[in-house]
């Protein structure tokens, strides 16, 4: 175990060494003369301008500009994806005919490799003339492929989901949007709050399916992907160091969110109990 | 005077539109509902994919882009080509190494986890810790690896320094196996997740009643535990096998790509503006894919978990 996390977090340690890097030196050792120097991170937000230490066919694009649509982009599909996979995992969870098939549909935008999706969607577009941008196109490719996970992680939570309890509240007289807004929901905000953060991130990093349909305008991790095959310069380190400190960030507040409702669901006997009853009281 | 049935029940007020209540408590009407959009967004893309690859697959790739003329020119041509069964052959041992590898250092590392590690804090925090760069872009992190395994990498110069070796190992870089290496490593946070999971859901009266019957901890393992853990097992390699199958970026940035897999080689083939033969190409990546799906949902209904 300890291996596995010493491998998993050594890239971090270099990646954060490396953003330092002196202005001369390339993205591997050794560390050059002038080390360390920020000016990497000076190129992070002054994109495109050239310096005394530029050279021919040092990779001049805007990573934060990027970075800014990853985000946004990421937002929209974390708050779309989970509510279409809340949706659906209510649905199955009542059952239908051919649930069987349209699970594998759900599943279907998991499954087929990333490349082959963009390159069908890419030729498709351009046949039918239709433009390629990261949020149209690109939108709708995201959640084409975090939709299965959150539809999952939402099956996962209403498993351990006690159905009586909604039964109860029914049965006490609360109709079914307040049985679900007071009993449901708040039984299952841990299944919300972690396909919130998995579609999150499974966008933000996501570039196998946007790889060949977004236009100019890129994502963050297509431009990754275009420096790795021109020239990799250590300013992707500093653009990685603070990544990485925003993703902790995200996910230590996601935590500190959870921990806090966990203690407050061990306090309250039965959750909900009280609001329904309350509820069918007023109606 | 309203007829009873157009009241609506205690507890609820009136809709504007009274025939929509009425419709809106049917109970299949609202699953179909709420079922609709998610699948909606799903079979648009799903299917446009499919059909589109499959349609262009026989179209051939003229100077000026795409030509509509129907052939079956660009699977002749790929099934006649070595290269292209040797990427599929590499592409499968491909799987089949990461698969074992991941499956070989996540199953300890959960059993620890839930044998050894006594509480419950250290086992959320371990977890978490496992989980967490996940959370982080995969891409730079992959990047990184050069730095760390290069020739003069990180572990060259410690290992030099120390004196284990005299010249820097080539090996841990632009190599197959270092993108083995890196891969399992990738995938090991969807192995771990899933056979915690189903380690954790173990009654561990089960494992009192084999220790009862005089089974011994090894045998209650190969008997007991394992077959129990099963579906975490198979939710990981459902995701091992099928990410493995379309990944491209590792090969590139540390495999050498001198060696793809199949998703590689289509890459390449859309590099060069082959865009039908990387259709055709797609879509035989594409079968692979559902026919090693298939072969691992016989074993495993995924709804189970």
């Amino acid at each position: 175990m300890g291996f596995i996390l010493a491998v998993l977090y050594f890239p971090f340690l270099i990646m954060f060494v490396l953003s330092w890097q002196g202005p001369r030196g390339g993205h591997a050792f050794p560390l050059s003369d002038g080390y360390p120097s920020d000016i990497w991170y000076w190129k992070l937000f002054h994109p495109g301008q050239v310096t005394q230490f530029s050279d021919v066919g040092e990779f001049l694009g805007d990573y934060l500009a990027a970075f800014q649509r990853s985000i946004i982009l990421a937002a929209a599909v974390m708050i779309i994806s989970t509510v279409l996979a809340l949706l659906g995992a209510m649905a199955f969870r009542r059952g239908f005919r051919l649930s069987g098939l349209v699970f594998y549909l759900w599943l279907l935008g998991l499954i087929i490799p990333g490349i082959s999706v963009s390159l069908a969607l890419a030729l498709f577009f351009k046949q039918l003339g239709i433009p390629q941008e990261w949020y149209s196109t690109g939108l709708a490719v995201h959640v084409m492929w975090t939709l299965p996970f959150c539809l999952i992680i939402f099956l996962i939570a209403f498993n351990r989901f006690d159905e009586r309890l909604e039964d109860a509240a029914l049965m006490l007289g609360a109709n079914r949007w307040q049985a679900f807004r007071h009993v449901t929901l708040p039984n299952i905000k841990f299944g919300v709050l972690s396909s919130l953060l998995f579609g999150f991130t499974l966008s933000l990093d996501e570039f196998q399916r946007s790889l060949l349909i977004e236009g100019a305008d890129q994502t963050l991790p297509l431009m990754v992907m275009s420096s790795v095959t021109t020239r990799i310069t250590p300013t992707l380190y500093a653009l990685g160091t603070l990544t990485t400190l925003v993703s902790f960030l995200v996910i230590g507040l996601y935590l500190a969110f959870a921990a806090r409702s966990a203690r407050r669901a061990r306090q309250t006997p039965v959750t909900g109990a009280d609001e329904v009853a309350g509820a069918g009281a007023s109606a | 005077m309203n007829k009873a049935v157009d009241l609506p029940a205690v507890g609820q007020r009136a809709w504007p539109i009274p025939g929509l209540q009425r419709l809106a408590r049917k109970p299949r009407v609202t699953t179909f509902l709420l079922i609709l959009p998610g699948t909606l967004w799903q079979a648009v893309l799903v299917g446009v994919s499919l059909v589109s690859v499959v349609l262009f697959s026989f179209w051939s790739s003229g100077f000026a882009g795409l030509q509509a003329d129907y052939t079956l020119d660009n699977y002749k041509e790929i099934f006649t080509d070595r290269t292209f069964w040797d990427t599929a052959l590499w592409t499968l041992e491909v799987v089949g190494f990461v698969l074992a590898g991941v499956v070989l250092i996540a199953y300890p590392a959960a059993y620890f986890l839930w044998r050894v590690v006594k509480s419950n804090t250290l086992k959320t925090v371990l977890l978490l810790l496992t989980i967490v760069p996940f959370w982080t872009s995969y891409l730079t992190r992959t990047i990184t690896w050069i730095p760390m395994f290069g020739r003069n990498g990180a572990i060259n110069e410690a290992l030099q320094g120390i004196g284990i070796i005299n010249q820097p190992l080539d090996v841990l870089l632009y190599s197959s196996e270092a993108m083995i290496f890196a891969l399992w490593f990738l995938f090991i946070v969807f192995m771990i997740g899933p056979i915690f999971f189903s380690m954790s859901r173990i009654d561990e009266d089960v494992i009192a009643a084999a220790a009862v019957h005089g089974a011994r901890p090894w045998r209650t393992f190969v008997h007991v535990i394992l077959p129990l853990t099963k579906p975490g097992l198979m939710a990981g390699a459902l995701f091992v096998v099928v990410l493995t199958m379309a990944e491209f970026f590792t090969e590139r940035a540390i495999g050498g790509a001198q060696n793809p897999m199949l998703a590689g080689f289509i890459l390449r083939q859309v590099d060069i503006l082959n865009f039908a033969e990387g259709s055709a190409i797609s879509v035989v990546l594409i079968l692979m894919t559902l026919v090693l799906v298939g072969v691992m949902m016989r074993f495993f209904d995924l709804r189970k978990i």
